[in-house]
């Protein structure tokens, strides 16, 4: 009886591992297509800056032209979930998500044709976090007294159901145009 | 080849386990024991940690742990986007925060929660308005101003403020601010706050008894919010605030008077720093001790436009009266700091590591005494 209990022990112990190490290898190339960290089994977001250090995109397009990156151009000021990454698109709420009510307007210089454009953040709202590619970008974005360039914030704040879902980057115009 | 060499280790592994429950057979039996739960915190100092939990924003938690020895100690959770702040006495906990009754979904309530900061048990909660601001955690979203008053940001994104009386358990009074963020209590007065307004004007509200604005100023422009923006959060000696800017600079201001009016400002960076873009970053970026007049803040290097919330490649103390830097230590990823009452430690929260970093001050250089992993996403740090 002990024998046994020991024996399925070990194997419960030496398939946890395997198990355990598999969900680390998918989750580190997942993490490194959307550059964020993975630290003590935890994905921690918000950090200002790109750790995948390209590999995932070595032999496709560049990041600064991959809307399921934080590094896409449009995302030069967005903090949080990428709805391109979520089931939505950089136009579109994913699917029984509904599009804020008020938004908040960044400007991104697309390196492409050198302009900078007017993007507006509006957030997707009424469903559990996304949890998908999270990024956070901050530039020309300033604390909340300058409410309309603040991304530390929900902008699912004026809509009914408020849970925040992900984020979009809608091209609104071009700034100085 | 390889299976079989594992076979023949589990196959000695469990030979020797068998080996070992034999052997065990001559210790006494454990006696029966009796479950409980544990009456409360036992840590002296302790660091109250607020997390988001983005991943999982409806469900946010307020983490604690011995500031000290970096034990955790418990948690309290702070539902949908939830503010945390200590009461003034230390022996409770605000939670302005919000629920669905079907989790993502469903009728909202927004409360005040008041729990006991030892036993972290719930004990009442207050009705407020829908329009609490949804915000990432930072100081002074929530702040109480005496036994009496406790004030709720908010933002719809209008920004106003709720009052809160405590000893009415209610909602009395909903004050605009237009274009304003934050609440600073000024010590010398328990009816007064001051709030950072874009213009770069600090506006003070001294309330009426019934909790309305009885009186309002508004103060000459003290900072320029697209050139060098000032960080929210900002501590005070007496009635002074120190606040950094994004490119550097402490800007201190006095909320003590009718007005609030310029009280200093100096530079963190030499010429040479300023070029190497050293700025400060993260969210929490001004740790205080009033007693030894030591400030510092976490620096990051190779910074510019959009770098504000970047983790500190080092930390930077001063020595706030003669403006001359004294500390230069690791930056351990922190986007948040903090000091102890008594100064003598100095808290960093790693951002990478989702960490509590624990330095002992008593010697030249700061020297890290203990690291703890706490949560997720913690972004703000308040001191017991």
């Amino acid at each position: 009886m002990l024998l046994q209990i020991l024996q399925t022990w070990i194997d419960r112990f030496t398939e946890r591992r395997i198990r355990r190490a598999a969900q680390l290898t998918s989750r580190r190339s997942t993490l490194a297509k959307v550059g964020t960290l993975l630290v003590g089994g935890a994905a921690l977001p918000m950090l200002p800056f790109d750790r995948s250090g390209g590999v995932a995109h070595a032999a496709k397009v560049s990041p600064v032209d991959d809307a399921e990156t934080c590094e896409y151009w449009r995302n030069c000021a967005l903090d949080g979930f990428l709805c391109t990454c979520c089931g939505g698109s950089v136009t579109s709420c994913p699917p029984g998500a509904e599009a804020s009510k008020v938004t908040w307007v960044g400007t991104c210089k697309n390196p492409k044709d050198g302009r900078d454009y007017l993007v507006s953040y509006n957030d997707c709202c009424g469903k559990v976090a996304c949890g998908r590619c999270l990024c956070n970008y901050n530039e020309r974005e300033r604390p909340a007294y300058r409410m309309g360039v603040h991304n530390d914030i929900n902008w699912c704040m004026a809509d009914k159901q408020t849970m925040y879902h992900c984020t979009v980057s809608v091209i609104v115009g071009v700034a100085n145009a | 080849m390889k299976a079989v060499r594992y076979a023949l280790r589990k196959g000695a592994l469990i030979a020797a386990l068998a080996g070992l429950s034999q052997a065990g057979a001559a210790f006494a039996q454990l006696p029966v024991e009796t479950l409980t739960s544990e009456p409360a915190i036992k840590a002296k100092n302790r660091i109250y940690i607020p997390d988001i939990a983005i991943m999982h924003i409806a469900d946010g938690k307020l983490h604690v742990v011995d500031g000290d020895t970096g034990k955790y100690q418990g948690v309290i959770g702070t539902g949908f986007t939830g503010q945390s702040k200590l009461s003034k006495d230390g022996t409770e906990v605000f939670i302005a925060t919000g629920y669905y009754d079907r989790g993502q979904r469903g009728n909202r309530t927004d409360i005040v929660e008041v729990w006991d900061a030892t036993t972290l048990r719930f004990k009442y909660e207050i009705p407020i308005g829908e329009k609490r601001a949804m915000a990432l955690n930072y100081k002074y979203l929530l702040t109480q101003l005496s036994d009496r008053w406790l004030i709720v940001q908010n933002a719809t994104p209008a920004t106003s403020v709720q009052v809160v009386d405590l000893a009415a358990k209610k909602v009395v009074s909903e004050i605009a601010t237009p274009g304003c963020w934050a609440i600073y209590p000024v010590k010398s007065n328990p009816n007064k706050f001051g709030t950072l307004c874009g213009d770069g004007t600090v506006q003070l509200i001294t309330l009426g008894n019934d909790g309305s604005a009885a009186t309002r100023t508004a103060s000459e422009p003290l900072f320029d919010a697209d050139a060098d923006a000032l960080f929210i959060q900002g501590e005070a000696t007496g009635d002074v605030y120190h606040f950094v800017s994004f490119t550097g600079n402490v800007v201190s201001i006095d909320f003590g008077g009718d007005k609030a009016v310029a009280a200093g400002k100096w530079s963190l960076v030499s010429a040479a720093e300023r070029k190497q873009g050293w700025r400060p970053g993260g969210y929490q970026v001004v740790a205080l001790h009033e007693g030894t007049g030591r400030l510092y803040v976490p620096m990051h290097a190779g910074g510019g436009e959009g770098s504000h919330k970047n983790p500190a490649k080092e930390i930077w103390g001063y020595d706030l009266s003669s403006k001359k830097r004294v500390v230069k230590t690791a930056g351990h990823m922190s986007t948040a700091i903090g000091v102890s009452t008594d100064g003598k430690k100095l808290y960093a929260i790693d951002a990478e590591k989702a960490s509590l970093v624990i330095m002992d001050l008593s010697g030249k250089q700061p020297k890290v005494k203990a690291t703890v992993q706490v949560g997720e996403f913690p972004s703000q740090l308040e001191i017991h």
